[in-house]
């Protein structure tokens, strides 16, 4: 036999002893792991633990996250920076479950108690601990915040994070100081109250200074707050519970960090450039690969967290994921349509409730398919919607949605006694039966709008996500449903794919018919969020042009309502009916998510609660993994 | 020849600067911008355009970009990896891209000369049968899918390979062992395309009558075909090589996403995707540089790989 003949033989005998022994193996099933050493479990009947038992040893607790760009506390609009930041950088409160009652409770974190306030809540003042430090041993002050917060808004460097200080929590002055425009100006431009006021700032010789800013120093460890608005306490324990952008920075590092002309900085791009003091810090961090976090023992709150060490692996593909968690080399796995089923019945495996609701936006002032702008039309489609089966059967893991306002917002008493607005009868009376799933009612609207728009053919393009199975899926299922119902002969949907920052640009400029999307929502202000449906909104991806909304939005927002927690819950319910009356957005479901955990993790809440989840930060870990990531000097 | 290499690198030049200002009216026409995005507050938005020369006319942006890429300073990154250095971003994930391209070049090259070598001298027999089932495996097959099965059976099920990319940021042995299953997915379509192309001109030149001539003349079969057919047909080939190249270079975004390997292929999408200009247009004048340069580096190779072949358009020495 010649060489070759041999070495392919060779070389075909061991590839397929080789595909053999891996269908046969059986795999890495297990792993070795060192002995679990659990002081006490402590479980009931229901599984879910009483207390959480002290576990003795390193708990190293594994997942995947995206990849982390920057720590730059201030340049970051992405939100894994954000999350990131939140946990090597202190706050002022955190929102916890209270072990000891089981219940969600603010904590005073880097502040020393809750914040006071005036009698027209436009005053707060927060008191500081007079222990905070950075672990690289520099103090956390007043004087500190005073100087991030300078840095923050510095109208050279343009920081995106500085809009904190804009919205719900708005600081007297921070705007003109940003913008570099005079009090006196800044002052007129508000009173006009234009939509377009960015597009014509008048030049001032005069711009505000750091001392026009509602931001004063009372003493070493005391910061007071002056506002524009009335705003409330859980705004501005929001603002405060999880700082990034708010985040101190450490003074003398952040000067260092400058370019020559101060057009520039570089704080926090490398690890080494950013002084933590959360209560995880960053030990390491491969940008596109891993982050590795140690508990951060100084921290005020260290005792209510029972990981110390996290290992986070950017691992963007799915089946990469699922087989490192079947390896045992992740402790939590996000499941999706794909994978959800297998893992359904598993008794590790939670559900979490999503934060937003998806449908898709139709163009209401389309010029070239007049069909659009018939409110009926569109009510058609929305009737003609089998969200059941989009959710269930495509999805998996989603809910069928036929309203706006997800289900994880929270109204009323937001610190003391918050209840869902989905429960609330104003909620209630915006969700119509079967989840408005009707097609007999879609087929007469359709009727309707079709004879009056001439019964010519229609169809309209609906664009989705390139590279998203699931709403492929969905949208060629609508397109098969809408069809049949419709008459194909009067109806087509044409379907096109494309990438997601495309879609949303092209939506953004008016040139769609139709397209996928959501916005997101604050789940604590929901009237803060609705401000995507107000007219005046820039790169809005709707038409609706409601005063009532617009008044209402405002009032409840920043306005009179503020504080009315009925009036409120009203206002916000009517201006839901007002968007589901309009109908610029077909809801169609919310992303509500599942997670299977590892063995090893033991939750302390079964139920999914916002916005600790199932608290898993503060569950018992069995401490049987060692790290995986050597840690680089 | 040295005449030659200048004129080249003028038309480098020309090409590049022509290159540049495409793209640049290119992505600049594309509807949005790297900060339009709701998120972002309007009053934030126009800080962040003013301080990033946006808000001004393209020729004038234009005009900066051309300054920075002159004097070697490409600018900071808008979006990808805020306020970053780009030569540092570049710095980081170059390495990786181009130890992956070197390493599948090293396989590719041999193995598909070695292949397509053997099934033109073996040609229409069981041997050339079953390479040229292989090709066709390789070809129809995508990169990525072969990339999950021998993740699947050879890091899954076996254990054998790590699942991805190793965390190690030395080059030690960690890393490089973790890079065999991407390497060879990387390289199994470059393998293919040489195999095939190399058979079929390799194939033409056997039967050529210079070849019955060297025969005739007592040369060995070894020899004939050494000396003189694979000779002659590797100059095709050569030119074929520089695609590969560049094209491993860009990095297979499929591949890095398996594999969890930080290279550039991601970078250059999310670059594109979220408007940031300032590193799409260095990404895309460093791999237009790069193909150039790879491009005449073939082209003067020409001359070592068959002598009668003259740079610059002078006459045979034969």
């Amino acid at each position: 036999m010649k060489f070759w003949k041999k070495a392919f033989v060779i070389a075909g005998s061991a590839l397929t002893l080789g595909l053999l022994a891996a269908c046969g193996g059986g795999g890495n099933d297990t792993v070795d792991t060192p002995p679990v050493d659990v002081v006490d479990t402590n479980n009931n009947q229901d599984g879910q633990t009483d207390a959480p038992p002290v576990a003795e040893g390193v708990v190293v607790y594994r997942r995947t996250g995206s990849s982390i760009p920057s720590l730059a506390p201030h340049n970051h609009t992405f939100d894994p920076v954000r999350v990131a930041l939140t946990y090597s950088q202190g706050s002022f409160f955190y929102h916890l479950l209270d072990p000891e009652t089981n219940s969600l409770r603010w904590f005073p974190g880097f502040a020393a108690e809750l914040p006071e306030y005036n009698d027209e809540m436009t005053v707060w003042t927060i008191r500081l601990r007079e222990d905070l430090a950075f672990t690289n041993g520099t103090p956390i002050n007043a004087h500190t915040y005073d100087y991030s917060w300078m840095m923050l808004l510095d109208p050279v460097l343009a920081s995106p994070g500085a809009q904190v200080f804009f919205n719900v929590f708005n600081v007297v002055g921070a705007r003109a100081y940003f913008l570099g425009l005079s009090m006196e100006d800044y002052m007129a431009i508000q009173a006009q109250d234009s939509p377009n006021w960015v597009d014509n700032l008048p030049a001032t010789d005069n711009p505000a200074t750091w001392a026009d800013v509602g931001i004063d120093i009372l003493d070493d460890y005391t910061i007071q707050f002056t506002l524009h608005t009335p705003t409330r306490e859980i705004d501005v324990l929001q603002t405060f519970g999880a700082m990034a952008a708010l985040a101190a920075v450490d003074p003398e590092m952040y000067e260092a960090a400058f370019n020559a002309d101060r057009t520039v900085n570089t704080y926090g791009l490398e690890l080494a450039d950013l002084a933590q003091s959360g209560r995880f810090i960053i030990v390491d961090w491969a940008r596109d690969q891993y982050r590795v976090f140690e508990r951060n023992m100084n921290h005020p709150l260290a005792h209510m967290f029972t990981w110390d060490v996290i290992e986070e692996f950017v691992i963007p593909d799915p089946g990469t994921v699922m087989q490192m968690f079947l390896n045992g080399e992740l402790d939590q796995m996000a499941l999706n349509s794909t994978t959800f089923p297998q893992f359904r019945e598993d008794p590790r495996t939670v559900r979490v409730e999503g934060p937003v609701v998806w449908g898709f936006h139709i163009n209401s002032a389309s010029e070239t398919n007049p069909i659009l702008r018939d409110a009926d039309f569109r009510h058609a489609l929305f009737h003609a919607t089998d969200r059941v089966t989009i959710a269930f059967d495509i999805y998996q893991v989603f809910i069928p949605a036929n309203y706006i306002v997800s289900s994880r917002a929270w109204v009323g008493d937001l610190v003391n006694n918050p209840v869902r607005f989905r429960d609330t009868p104003q909620g209630r009376a915006n969700q119509g039966a079967n989840y408005s799933f009707d097609p007999d009612r879609a087929l007469e609207l359709f009727n309707a709008a079709w004879e009056r728009n001439g019964s010519v053919p229609v169809a309209m393009e609906l664009q989705y996500f390139e590279g998203s199975l699931e709403q492929r899926l969905a949208s060629e299922f609508m397109k098969e449903e809408f069809e049949a119902l419709f008459g194909a002969d009067r109806f087509e949907l044409v379907l096109t794919s494309m990438p997601v920052t495309a879609s949303y640009e092209r939506m953004q400029a008016g040139l769609h018919d139709a397209g996928w999307g959501t916005e997101g929502q604050n789940s604590w202000n929901a009237w803060s969020s609705f401000d995507i449906w107000r007219y005046d909104r820039p790169l809005r991806l709707h038409q609706m042009n409601s005063p009532e909304f617009m008044e209402l939005q405002t009032r409840s927002a920043q306005g009179d309502l503020v504080f009315d927690d009925a009036g409120r819950i009203d206002a916000l319910g009517r201006m839901e009916a007002i968007v589901l009356e309009y109908m610029p957005w077909i809801p169609i479901y919310q992303n509500n998510t599942a997670i299977i955990y590892s063995d090893r993790v033991h939750l302390l809440l079964e139920e999914f609660l916002f916005p600790v989840g199932h608290a898993v930060h503060q569950s018992f870990i069995e401490p049987n993994v060692e790290r995986s990531i050597t840690v680089n000097p | 020849m040295l005449k030659y290499v200048l004129q080249r690198v003028l038309f480098m030049l020309v090409a590049l600067f022509l290159v540049s200002l495409f793209t640049f009216f290119l992505i600049n026409s594309v509807p949005g911008g790297p900060f339009e995005n709701p998120a972002i507050r309007p009053e934030v938005r126009l800080a962040m355009e003013r301080r990033f020369h946006l808000d001004q006319p393209l020729i004038v942006q234009f005009g900066h970009f051309l300054r920075g890429i002159v004097t070697f300073d490409f600018g900071i990154s808008l979006i990808v990896q805020p306020s970053r250095d780009i030569t540092d971003i570049l710095m980081e994930r170059f390495p990786i891209t181009i130890v992956l391209n070197l390493l599948s070049n090293f396989i590719l090259v041999p193995v598909g000369f070695f292949l397509g070598s053997l099934a033109a001298l073996k040609r229409n027999r069981f041997g050339d049968h079953a390479i040229s089932a292989l090709v066709v495996v390789f070809i129809s097959v995508p990169g990525f899918v072969l990339a999950s099965l021998m993740q699947y059976f050879l890091a899954f099920r076996l254990g054998w390979f790590p699942l991805v990319f190793s965390t190690s940021q030395n080059w030690d042995w960690d890393r490089f062992y973790s890079m065999i299953l991407p390497v060879l997915a990387l390289s199994f379509g470059g393998i293919a395309f040489i195999t095939r192309f190399l058979r079929g001109e390799l194939t033409e030149t056997l039967n050529s009558d210079y070849m019955l001539l060297a025969k005739t003349k007592g040369l060995r079969t070894g020899q004939a075909i050494f000396r003189h057919a694979l000779r002659n047909s590797l100059i095709p080939v050569m030119g074929m090589l520089v695609g590969i190249f560049v094209g491993i270079l860009g990095g297979s975004i499929v591949v890095e996403e398996i594999f969890a390997i930080p290279g550039m292929g991601r970078i250059m999408i999310n670059a594109l995707l979220s408007h940031d200009y300032p590193l799409v247009m260095t990404t895309t004048v460093m791999y237009t540089a790069i193909a150039l340069v790879a491009r005449l580096l073939i082209d003067l190779s020409y001359s070592i790989v068959d002598p009668r072949v003259v740079v610059g358009g002078g006459k045979s020495a034969s």
